[in-house]
């Protein structure tokens, strides 16, 4: 009773009280006034910066204004060079991820069922995961060449481990008492495996696979920083050995644009797959 | 104990294919049982153990914590093998989890991504029952334990005795032979729990099914069963089996204010070693 009672009071005094008139401008709850925000936020942060620029406080070799930004953007598409570059690093990208999640989530599934391989295995995937292996980049470069090879490889076994580690922590998540209830249940293993332990896991596949996929694309841009002939890694490379701050901003916008459109993939394909929840 | 030895006879013999008394359907024999912990030490859960129990029987099992109670029910259930003597289920002996026990735990175990519907399904969808054919049992399984309405319900919509109606319903689906029940009611609330009490064991009589329920609850166990076993402090052992000969169809919620009850409940509460009664009787 007593905890309650605080609250009691002041809900019951809140409606007298004078209405604090611009609640409506920080409502939590409302999509508009939060949209409303979102562009004033980015509208006072690409005008303070074109601010900056215009005014010449850094020096124009170091920052492009948003202007010339947008300058540089309308020439790289109209010259056709944004299609070819964005086109070499998304399907690098693609093709690392496919490869890497779909062995990954195979691998984390065996691993975490599996009481022996997790406990032979752990300490090693420890080892894996905690090294910085985009420090590889460089030996994949000499392994398998400037080509798109190289790259792949690189996503590839940035997303495996990722997705790796959270596919067999999903798998080890799942609460013992359900697989005890399918057992007593009669269900055989292959049935508690796919009824209760991959339904169980897909939650944090998911978290691993949305993960994946920005790593995939930050492997592919690192490949193509240190050697490529293509791609909009070689492009932030490019432009910036030759002193061309509004390409390098250009082509990491284009960057950034992918990579949402990616994780927004992940999400809908998530929410499309959320909607199993039985099976009858 | 004479019924006893026969069944041991008759098992030793069973190159010849003859199986114990076809009658009995839960037999646990001269069961000892011993856990190695991780360090190494042995822990003698259980020792010589031995119950029959008739087919069609509601017995109870109590037990102060850490006895041994579903140590039995896990061996009949096939989960773990007795360390030394035997388990048999309808005359077979068990040895890996089988499709004629349903066993029934206090946590519901409930399929949080499956609506109430699919989970009380789930035993009839493993064994290949038809999909048109499984919902419509779900459904009328629902309705016997009173969730009609809930079909669509997720674990998250229901309360805790939804969910252990749901968990009953899902145990009955598959239509076992023999109830295994460890502490059912026991993480509900005193009156869900005697409502439930009271909606298993209408359900119960006259199916003819023989029914194991594990319970702390001495006037859960006198309530509801035909008889009741008592096992002493780890290891444990039989102390008594006591036959409750109270009439049926009881009901479950008055019958505790009757004075055979309560003398059966002294009883047995005497035998589990509480002091306050004991000094009284
Ligand atoms: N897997 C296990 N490993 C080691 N000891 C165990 C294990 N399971 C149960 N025990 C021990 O065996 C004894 C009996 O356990 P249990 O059958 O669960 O008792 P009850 O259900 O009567 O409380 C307990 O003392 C418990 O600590
Ligand atoms: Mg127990």
């Amino acid at each position: 009773m007593n905890p309650r009672l605080p609250s009691t009071v002041g809900r019951s005094r809140r409606p007298a009280a004078p209405r604090f008139p611009l609640r409506a401008l920080v409502n939590p709850d409302s999509r508009f006034t939060i949209w409303i925000w979102r562009l004033a936020l980015a509208a006072l942060v690409i005008g303070g910066w074109q601010v900056v620029a215009a005014l010449q406080l850094v020096d124009p070799m170091f920052l492009a204004s948003p202007m010339a930004v947008c300058g540089f953007l309308f020439h790289y598409i109209l010259s056709g060079k944004i299609w070819v570059n964005s086109a070499v690093t998304l399907e690098e990208t693609i093709l690392g991820f496919a490869f890497g999640a779909a062995l990954g989530v195979l691998a984390g599934l065996v691993i975490g069922w599996s009481k022996f391989l997790e406990r032979v295995l752990t300490p090693f995937l420890t080892i894996c995961n905690s090294l910085p292996r985009v420090a590889l980049a460089p030996m994949f470069i000499i392994w398998f060449g400037i080509g798109a090879l190289s790259k792949v490889v690189l996503a590839f076994s940035l997303v495996f481990f990722i997705v790796l580690i959270s596919t067999e922590a999903g798998v080890r998540s799942i609460d013992p008492d359900l697989t005890m209830m399918a057992k007593v249940m009669g269900a055989t293993d292959r049935q508690r495996f796919l009824k209760v332990v991959l339904h169980g896991a897909v939650p944090s596949i998911f978290a691993g696979l949305r993960l994946g996929v920005i790593y995939s694309l930050l492997g592919v841009v690192v490949g193509e920083m240190i050697a490529a002939k293509w791609g909009l890694g070689q492009q932030v490379m490019e432009y910036s050995y030759n002193y061309k701050p509004a390409g390098v901003f250009g082509v990491l916008a284009i960057l950034a644009l992918i990579a949402i459109c990616l994780n927004e993939l992940m999400t809908r394909v998530e929410r499309r797959l959320g909607r199993w929840k039985g099976e009858d | 104990m004479v019924g006893n030895r026969e069944a041991m006879d008759v098992r030793t013999d069973c190159k010849n294919q003859v199986r114990p008394r076809l009658d009995l359907s839960i037999k646990v024999d001269k069961v000892r049982h011993e856990y190695t912990s991780r360090n190494g030490e042995h822990v003698l859960a259980l020792d010589d153990v031995s119950i029959d129990i008739p087919s069609g029987q509601f017995v109870a099992i109590v037990g102060p914590s850490g006895c041994g109670k579903t140590s039995i029910l896990n061996m009949l259930a096939g989960l773990i093998m007795p360390s030394r003597g035997a388990v048999y289920v309808d005359g077979e002996m068990v040895n890996g989890t089988s499709r004629a026990v349903g066993y029934m735990f206090a946590r519901d175990g409930m399929l949080p991504w499956r609506t109430a519907q699919a989970n009380v399904a789930f035993g009839l969808e493993v064994r290949g029952v038809s999909r048109s054919d499984r919902l419509a049992r779900a459904d009328a399984l629902l309705e016997r334990v009173g969730l009609k309405g809930f079909e669509r319900a997720f674990r998250s919509q229901l309360s805790h005795g939804m969910r252990q109606r749901v968990a009953l319903a899902r145990t009955m689906a598959i239509d076992p032979k023999v109830f295994l029940l460890d502490e059912p009611f026991g993480a509900l609330d005193a009156q869900t729990r005697i409502v439930l009490q009271e909606e298993f064991v209408r359900l119960w009589e006259n199916t003819g099914k023989t029914v194991l329920l594990v319970t702390h609850d001495i006037s859960e166990a006198v309530a509801m069963a035909d008889r009741v076993i008592v096992l002493s402090a780890r290891p444990g052992r039989i102390k008594s089996d006591i036959t409750i000969d109270l009439p049926r169809p009881r009901d479950i919620e008055s019958i505790r204010f009757d004075e055979k009850f309560a003398r059966l409940a002294r009883r047995i509460w005497r035998d589990i070693g509480g002091r306050a009664e004991g000094g009284m009787a």
